[in-house]
């Protein structure tokens, strides 16, 4: 019996049926595969009307062809030619557009997703203020107390500094960094609705940042731009945050004819907060997991990624998934690579095994990220990506984090007392040198 | 039986070859009707039945569609739906077609027409892309 078609057979099948039926030159320069939201398949030829009429037999091959894919044929006009539609460089130039490979072969590639796109749209925008990401595939790895111990410990180097808590869907770090009633009346949930509609005005951004009284006395200072506000007076509960976290997700279309991004719109939220705080240095607590939220925040908007890993198999697994994507995609990936940094989080405090940790994390990289990949160019080797297994500035050598009881139930009031920021200080001290020399260069 | 995604593309680009001989009037009713099955061929999308009556009230098929679309399928194309755009359909009527040319003084609007119909075209596209219309 001839084995069913399942959703990750497509994309080879079609590759392999394409190298067969087209031409090189038509099949490099001129045809674009669309996998659409069900994963079925769309051939786009970059044909006029006369080069229609001209390959009318190759475009009925390629249809028939099509037909093998099962459930994955869309069925009659499975090949659609530039003439066919009404703006033909919207996809035939897409940003989306990748490219994949099979049997050395590349082959134009656009994914139509309902989310997700942006784990393949590294940032193309230059910017000056450096943005730190921390992220964790999953949650409960202590990420959010580190981005509040880092805020402090760079606002006590005297560095003015932004935090932003984007996990939008579990908010939590303005209420470890401030008090209820110094919450800010607005947070980005409430920037993304109002924006929507075009009802941004300016005092809407500056009531989004309250200072922290961490940095009380100090050089630098912490700013934080929380999820929600507190606007709510008396209640100081925002009762409508569900109901607009629910709206904020849409694209949107600009005045120009432009559809702006989710990804997009986080990224204009903050260039707009560093130009009205003029931070020296932006840190993002990120939402866990294979979301959005966490997509834009790492591949579009920070410069450097710092990787929450615990060291348990879930935690690798995770990992593997997410850089398993990019490998598939080696231009992107080779962006996104340089960027990453390990952190091995929640260490136990006694009889911690740290050698396989980063032998687990060498493996991780190595079989995945590193020389596997090149740029895609293989005239030009010295792009490929490769550090050996001690290297400390490799993306893989991990920054140590103990696990501390005391620190694990932390929040601002405890900041004032001398032993916490002397615990802050011994337990961070790694990841605060690197995130110094991030800041340095 | 309707196939409102097949009717607004023909309207549209029949629509299309009359503005290119600058045959305006009919040019913009064209434009009105594609704009109008675009719209009723999202609202099928929410699950919803568009209604019949809404050929000369062309604005008033956006509320109905946001008012249905719900979820992430037609949220999606919904959104990117230009309201504003859109809105220019306020001086469009069927009842233009029983008039001189001279006397449609609406016509005035005709490029904001066009530039709606285009929106919705090209949102209309972008869902057979992505496999929503075949």
């Amino acid at each position: 019996m001839k084995k069913k078609i399942e959703f990750g057979d497509v994309l080879d099948k079609v590759a392999d049926l394409l190298i067969k039926l087209l031409p090189d030159n038509i099949l490099k320069d001129e045809t674009v595969v669309v996998r659409d939201i069900y994963n079925r398949i769309l051939i786009l030829l970059k044909f006029d009307k006369n080069r229609k009429k001209e390959k009318q037999q190759l475009i009925n091959d390629i249809e028939n062809a099509l037909k093998e894919l099962g459930p994955y044929y869309r069925g009659e006009s499975s090949v659609l030619c530039a003439c066919d539609l009404y703006e033909s460089d919207i996809w035939f130039k897409n940003q989306d557009i990748l490219t994949f490979r099979r049997n050395d072969v590349e082959i134009k590639l656009l994914e139509r997703q309902i989310t997700g796109q942006d784990w393949l749209r590294p940032k193309t925008e230059l910017h000056t203020i450096p943005r730190l990401a921390f992220y964790s595939f999953k949650g409960g790895v202590g990420r959010s107390t580190t981005v509040a111990a880092i805020a402090f410990l760079l606002a006590q180097s005297g560095k003015k500094v932004l935090v932003f808590d984007f996990d939008l869907e579990s908010p939590g770090l303005a209420s470890m960094l401030l008090p209820i009633e110094n919450q800010p009346k607005y947070g980005i949930v409430d920037w993304l609705v109002e924006d929507s509609v075009d009802n941004v005005e300016n005092h809407l951004l500056q009531d989004m940042a309250a200072s922290s009284r961490l940095a009380t006395n100090m050089d630098g200072n912490i700013k934080v731009i929380p999820a929600m506000g507190a606007k709510t007076d008396g209640e100081r509960i925002d009762p409508c945050y569900l109901a607009k976290l629910s709206r904020i997700y849409a694209d949107i279309p600009k005045q120009d004819g432009r559809i702006e991004r989710f990804s997009d719109r986080l990224e204009r939220l903050v260039i707009e907060s560093e130009k009205s705080e003029k931070p020296d240095v932006v840190l993002i607590d990120c939402r866990a997991g294979l979301h959005d939220l966490s997509a834009g925040s790492i591949v579009r908007i920070a410069d450097e990624s710092f990787l929450f890993i615990v060291d348990t198999p879930q935690s690798w697994q995770g990992y593997r998934l997410l850089f398993s994507h990019w490998q598939q995609f080696p231009k992107e990936a080779d962006i996104i690579r340089r960027n990453l940094k390990v952190v091995h989080a929640l260490i136990p405090p006694k009889g911690h095994r740290e050698k396989p940790f980063l032998d687990e994390s060498y493996r991780l990289f190595q079989e995945i990220l590193y020389d596997t990949i090149s740029s895609g160019d293989t005239s030009q080797d010295e792009k490929i990506f490769w550090f050996d297994r001690n290297i400390e500035e490799a993306p893989h050598f991990p920054i140590g984090i103990l696990w501390d009881e005391f620190l694990s139930e932390f929040d601002y009031h405890k900041f004032d007392n001398s032993d916490t920021q002397q615990k802050i200080k011994s337990n961070y001290d790694s990841l605060f040198k690197t995130v110094t020399k991030i800041l340095e260069k | 039986m309707p196939n409102f995604f097949e009717a607004s593309r023909r309207h549209f680009s029949d629509a299309e070859y009359l503005q290119n001989d600058n045959r305006l009037p009919n040019a913009g009713q064209l434009y009105g009707f594609s704009a109008e099955c675009g719209i009723k061929a999202l609202i099928e999308k929410t699950g919803a039945k568009p209604t019949k009556d809404h050929a000369h009230q062309l604005v008033n098929l956006l509320p109905t569609l946001q008012i249905e679309a719900q979820g992430r399928l037609s949220a999606q194309y919904l959104a990117k739906i230009d309201q504003k755009k859109f809105n220019a359909w306020g001086t469009w009527h069927t009842d233009q077609r029983y008039e001189a040319e001279k006397d449609i003084s609406q016509m005035k609007d005709f490029n904001d027409w066009y530039a709606s119909a285009k929106n919705v075209s090209e949102v209309l596209e972008e869902g057979r892309i992505d496999g929503v219309f075949l």
